[in-house]
């Protein structure tokens, strides 16, 4: 038990070394306290232990063999004999063929030692000494699809495309890092020219400048003369503001091109990306919205429970809604009506953040919209300095247009979800520990600590896996940010929710699995020092102890002291709690794949993709004032794709999870 | 295929856009033998299973040479003469296709037409073709080994066989055969079909069986050898292509069965003492591939078989292509109609139609010894050569050429048939043997296959 003795030293430590201040031993003492959380890291430490001794390969061949040995032991004394002495009467009555000699040479290969009965062909199975792939060839795979998709592209994507101007209100603050990356990511992944607008309130600051500096991308980055006000709805406003403010710059330089509002924190499908090209002045798509609090065990996360409990969980979407001929009829909305009072005022609020009943996001518009004198400008479309004067709320892009019969749906006319809203933040108050915003363990030496970029990498895999966007575009990223660090063997992810194995983020489920894996890349590659082994040790001890500490360290354990928990373990992990997590996730799976039937009439007030299971009709607490049919379809290519992605995310076939997959494979084929 | 068409596609002159567009309607004449049902329609009938696995091609040629222009009612003028003997639809109850009847069924065909028809003595074969689409062909019977030790039915001998199986210097494919790519469903994998500028992301795909130890152990247990009981060492033997067709299917249910299965079964496994047979149905590049590459990111590869395959395909860059239980697999017509490029793993293998194909500027060709090395191999392609083999597969002419349409349509594989047939024209005159003077051995060959069908 030295074993797990170090860890809750080692947990310490780590704790200590992330916590910027105050209140320091509290976590420290409190594990010490429980007996519960003792208990828990016993057993854990106690199955890492097992582990460790199974190893991963090793476990799996000694696992088979008890298996079978007992099998046929047990089988020898009952039903053995009649199994045996069928068989033999099989061989010799119903196949005179069977008694043939095999040809010699097939006897001599045998297979690496697993089985001396393994005989196979006539090279037996070869296998290289080191399994893994030259890096070098990675990167020039990924080469050669890139070149495959450009030609792929050149020949059947958009002839002339146009160019893309991004535009993203943003300001300096905890999780600013974590979603700006991810936006940057998006776009730089976009295959067309981008401009991208950053408007940030307050001033321009070194800060953002840093993370931008980072894309490539062209890039216009200015401040907005007010800060940011800690109110949600004081956001929303003075994000609406600082849009406009971008609008005029597209106006005043006369950019070309696609404006996308393109909000720091929204996923992004690259689908968008394709789709928004065809917009001819003004497009509106739907946007999934991910209604969420900021904690993991208040009210909105029982919502969200209970509804998986009823089995008609949903996401609410908000877009153009499309009658049956694909026309344009109304909108579907946000119904923040279940939300009343239960909703987030303040930023970093342990509440349900809403969205605005139309998010900005959902709209594309032709640049030429609002320049001053483009030559077909459409009459209906108002001046961009006549609103200058409107103090009101400007909701949406819709106050541009006299008339909004002209908005053109994209995006199969709104079934299509091709982005997310999500709005995670910190407490406004929180920091990432003082000097700098890089994770950095400090008892490592400076060659091993884990640097920034590693650590984005991780938190734009766990980004893009919490957005789930379509399979090809998640695989896309992850594959591509691999290629990135490719360089620098493999990445590991200290975050609390998984780590990432040469290919993929993997969910940590238990210690036992979670080390299993660590020992096949532990083992594995030898040609690492042992120091970077070791490093790589601790990275999964880490993450180990953040799942402990975030399961039990945070929750059971400071439930009364409302003075600390601003600050407890959600500020050292990544941020948002494994539950919370869990439940985008699961809301992200399951709408992604269902798109919206158009709805025969208008006026509704919310819409909710339903329960793959649920029947079609709304359920009846939905407040509907005509009968909508909403029908989940199921988008054949798209969510059939990514159900063969995991599959083949669990080639381990001994994975105990598979048995999970099958079942919502049925679920998904039922309807 | 042909809303695909807007692509630009690229084809080799003098080879395969030009051989492969000749309309062979003019330059032969067939003449089909009119059999007893028995030979044929009736065995469809007692199993319409016939129609969609990958030999199906034996029936659909029937049907389409008894409507080809190029067919003949007149002996006399006929170029070839042909039998339409269904002899690999003669199912187990499991569905699996085992040739067991075959030589009698055939011996009896022929026995029938010699006595019939002037014909058959005329030449001894020599200008009849015959189409015997499975695994090993005309050697009738699904293990290589003892596909080898029968060798070619000797009635066989001087005929001109049209079959899948193709591997060079191998008893099993006679001088002048013709291979034909396997039966492949053309409505099934049409409606499959998804935009083409879905990008292809992943470098290389495989499903199907690889042969890793422990997979098979389950694979065995439950999939062959689950209901028919006294089929289960012909299974276990046979397991490969045989209990893929049924395992497709039952995989779902069979899951639940596992537990107990393998129980059952690990100890019928230990109790035949000639169980590493099984084993042996993989040449061994199928285990190598898995091995060397599960864990390889770049390598999409598992034993399961997902509802997107063929979605998946065309999503993919590379489709591997290892050798299995015969060199050849339906895989390589689905990775051509999907444009995928095949990576073809099998020693000595004989394309469809190498004669009109370019198979090596279409295909990459990875020896079985080198897959450890497959990763390096394909990489180390140049992209603008793995660009020209995606031309080269979008070519319309190339995935019609794979395919046995119905009804049949310019190009297709039929044609192929037919332009293969008439390429062998005129006969040579040696073919035709002296009024009286017998070549042919109606005696040769093991005793079971002599007894009457």
């Amino acid at each position: 038990m030295k074993f797990s003795a170090w860890q809750q030293s080692y947990m310490n430590r780590r704790t200590n070394s992330l916590r910027s201040s105050g209140p320091l031993d509290s976590s420290s003492d409190s594990s010490i306290k429980s007996p519960w959380g003792i208990f828990w890291l016993v057993l854990h430490g106690l199955c890492c232990l097992i582990s460790l001794v199974l190893g991963f390969r090793f476990s799996r061949l000694v696992f088979f063999f008890i298996f079978s040995t007992s099998a046929t032991t047990n089988l020898y004394t009952s039903s053995f004999r009649t199994a045996s002495e069928l068989a033999h009467t099989l061989t010799v009555n119903s196949n005179p063929l069977n008694n043939v000699e095999w040809p010699q040479e097939n006897r001599t290969a045998v297979v690496g030692g697993i089985s001396s009965r393994v005989v196979v062909g006539r090279h037996g199975i070869r296998i290289r000494p080191w399994p893994h792939p030259n890096p070098v060839e990675v990167m020039r795979a990924h080469q050669i699809i890139e070149r495959v998709q450009r030609e792929q592209r050149l020949q059947f994507g958009v002839k002339n495309p146009r160019t893309v101007i991004a535009v993203t209100p943003t300001y300096v603050r905890t999780f600013q890092a974590l979603h700006l990356t991810g936006v940057m990511h998006s776009l730089m992944l976009v295959p067309y020219d981008v401009v991208w607008i950053v408007v940030e309130a307050g001033r321009a600051t070194n800060e953002t400048a840093s993370i931008l500096s980072k894309s490539g991308l062209s890039i216009v980055h200015v401040g907005f003369h007010q800060r940011m006000p800690n109110s949600w709805e004081g956001r929303h406003r003075l994000e609406a503001r600082m849009r406009l403010h971008a609008l005029s710059i597209v106006k005043e330089k006369k950019l070309d091109g696609i404006v996308i509002f393109a909000d720091d924190s929204n996923m992004h499908s690259m689908e968008l990306f394709d789709e928004i090209q065809n917009v001819k002045w003004i497009g509106a798509l739907s946007v999934g919205i991910l209604a969420h609090s900021g904690d993991t065990d208040d009210s909105s996360a029982n919502i969200f429970e209970k509804k998986k409990d009823e089995k008609n969980p949903s996401m609410p979407v908000q877009g153009p809604a499309c009658n049956s001929s694909n026309q344009l009829v109304g909108w579907h909305t946000f119904d923040s009506q279940p939300f009343v009072g239960k909703s987030a005022t303040y930023i970093g609020d342990k509440a349900i953040v809403l969205p605005r009943k139309l998010e900005w996001a959902g709209f594309v518009l032709n640049s030429q919209l609002l320049w001053e004198d483009a030559e077909d400008r459409p009459e209906w479309v108002k001046y961009l300095d006549a609103l200058d004067h409107i103090h009101e709320d400007i909701e949406s892009p819709l106050f541009l247009l006299k008339d909004v019969s002209v908005v053109e749906p994209l995006g199969s006319c709104g079934r299509q979800i091709l982005l997310w809203w999500l709005r995670v933040e910190a407490r406004a108050d929180s920091k990432f520990p003082p000097g700098s915003n890089a994770i950095k363990f400090s008892f490592w030496n400076k060659d091993t600590s884990i640097s920034m970029k590693d650590f984005d990498i991780c938190l734009l895999l766990e980004t893009y896996k919490v957005a789930n966007l379509s399979d090809h575009d998640y695989l896309m990223m992850t594959e591509r940010l691999l290629a990135y660090s490719v360089s620098r063997d493999y990445i590991y992810c200290p975050s609390s929710v998984g780590f990432l194995t040469a290919r993929r983020v993997v969910p940590l489920e238990s210690c036992l699995i979670f080390f299993f894996f660590f020992l096949f890349d532990f083992l594995c590659p030898r040609s690492f020092s042992l120091q970077k082994r070791l490093v790589i040790f601790f990275v999964y001890i880490s993450a180990l102890v953040d799942k402990l500490a975030v399961k039990k360290g945070c929750e059971v354990e400071q439930p009364q002291e409302s003075e600390t928990e601003g600050t407890s373990c959600k500020e050292m992990g990544i941020g948002f709690g494994e539950k919370v997590k869990r439940e985008m996730i699961f809301n992200i799976y399951y709408s992604e794949k269902w798109i919206i039937d158009p709805p025969l009439e208008i006026t509704v007030p919310s819409k909710r993709t339903p329960w793959p299971d649920a029947p079609p009709e709304l359920p009846s607490t939905e407040k509907v004032v005509i009968g909508v049919q909403e029908r989940a379809v199921e988008h054949s290519s798209k969510s059939r794709t990514s159900r063969s992605r995991r599959s083949s995310r669990s080639k381990r076939k001994r994975d105990p999870k598979i048995v999970d997959t099958q079942v919502r494979v049925r679920h998904s084929e039922q309807n | 295929m042909e809303q695909r068409r807007t692509q630009r596609t690229e084809r080799i002159s003098g080879s395969a856009g030009d051989v492969l567009e000749d309309d062979p309607v003019g330059r032969l004449k067939v003449f089909v033998y009119e059999l007893p049902s028995k030979y044929n329609k009736r065995i469809l009938q007692k199993d319409s299973r016939c129609l969609t696995h990958m030999f199906a091609a034996e029936i659909f040629m029937h049907r389409f040479l008894l409507s080809s222009p190029v067919r003949t009612l007149n002996p006399v003028e006929a170029d070839w003469f042909y039998t339409p003997v269904y002899t690999t639809c003669d199912l187990t109850p499991n569905g699996l296709p085992l040739p067991f009847k075959s030589p009698r069924m055939m011996r009896s065909a022929i026995q029938l037409i010699s006595s019939n028809w002037p014909y058959w003595n005329r030449t001894e074969g020599g200008d009849h073709f015959f189409v015997v689409p499975h695994d090993f062909g005309a050697c009738f019977h699904y293990q290589e080994e003892k596909a080898i030790e029968r060798g070619i039915l000797p009635l066989l001998q001087r005929a001109t066989l049209v079959q899948t199986f193709g591997q060079q210097n191998h008893v099993c494919l006679k001088e002048g055969s013709i291979t034909i790519p396997p039966y492949a469903p053309p409505q099934k994998m049409q409606g499959h079909l998804i935009p083409e500028k879905t990008p292809r992301s992943i470098f290389v795909y495989f499903r199907g069986q690889l042969g890793e130890t422990l997979a098979w152990f389950e694979e065995i247990f439950t999939i062959c050898s689950l209901s028919h009981s006294s089929y289960s060492t012909v299974v276990l033997q046979s397991y490969g292509k045989n209990c893929k067709s049924k395992g497709k299917k039952s995989q779902g249910q069979i899951q639940l069965f596992k537990p107990i299965l393998t129980l059952i079964q690990l100890s019928l496994l230990a109790s035949i003492p000639e169980s590493n047979i099984v084993l042996q149905s993989y040449r061994g590049a199928r285990a190598a591939v898995w091995e060397n590459f599960k864990d390889n990111p770049l390598f999409d590869i598992s034993t399961e078989h997902p509802a997107t395959y063929y979605e998946d395909m065309q999503r993919a860059v590379f489709c591997l292509c290892p050798l299995g239980w015969a060199p050849w697999s339906p895989r390589l017509v689905e990775a051509v109609i999907f444009g995928c490029i095949p990576v073809i793993i099998a020693d000595d293998i004989v394309l469809p139609f190498a004669d009109a194909i370019p198979w090596e500027e279409i295909g990459v060709f990875v020896a079985e010894k080198d897959v450890p090395n497959l990763d390096t191999i394909l990489i180390s392609i140049p992209v603008d050569v793995i660009l020209r083999k995606q031309r080269l597969l979008a070519n319309p002419s190339m995935n019609q050429a794979m395919l046995f349409p119905q009804p049949a349509q310019p190009g297709d594989a039929f044609h192929q048939v037919l332009n293969g047939l008439a390429r062998k024209l005129p006969h040579d005159k040696t073919i035709y043997l002296n009024p009286g003077k017998k070549i042919l051995n109606w005696t040769a060959g093991p005793v079971g296959d002599l007894k009457p069908w």
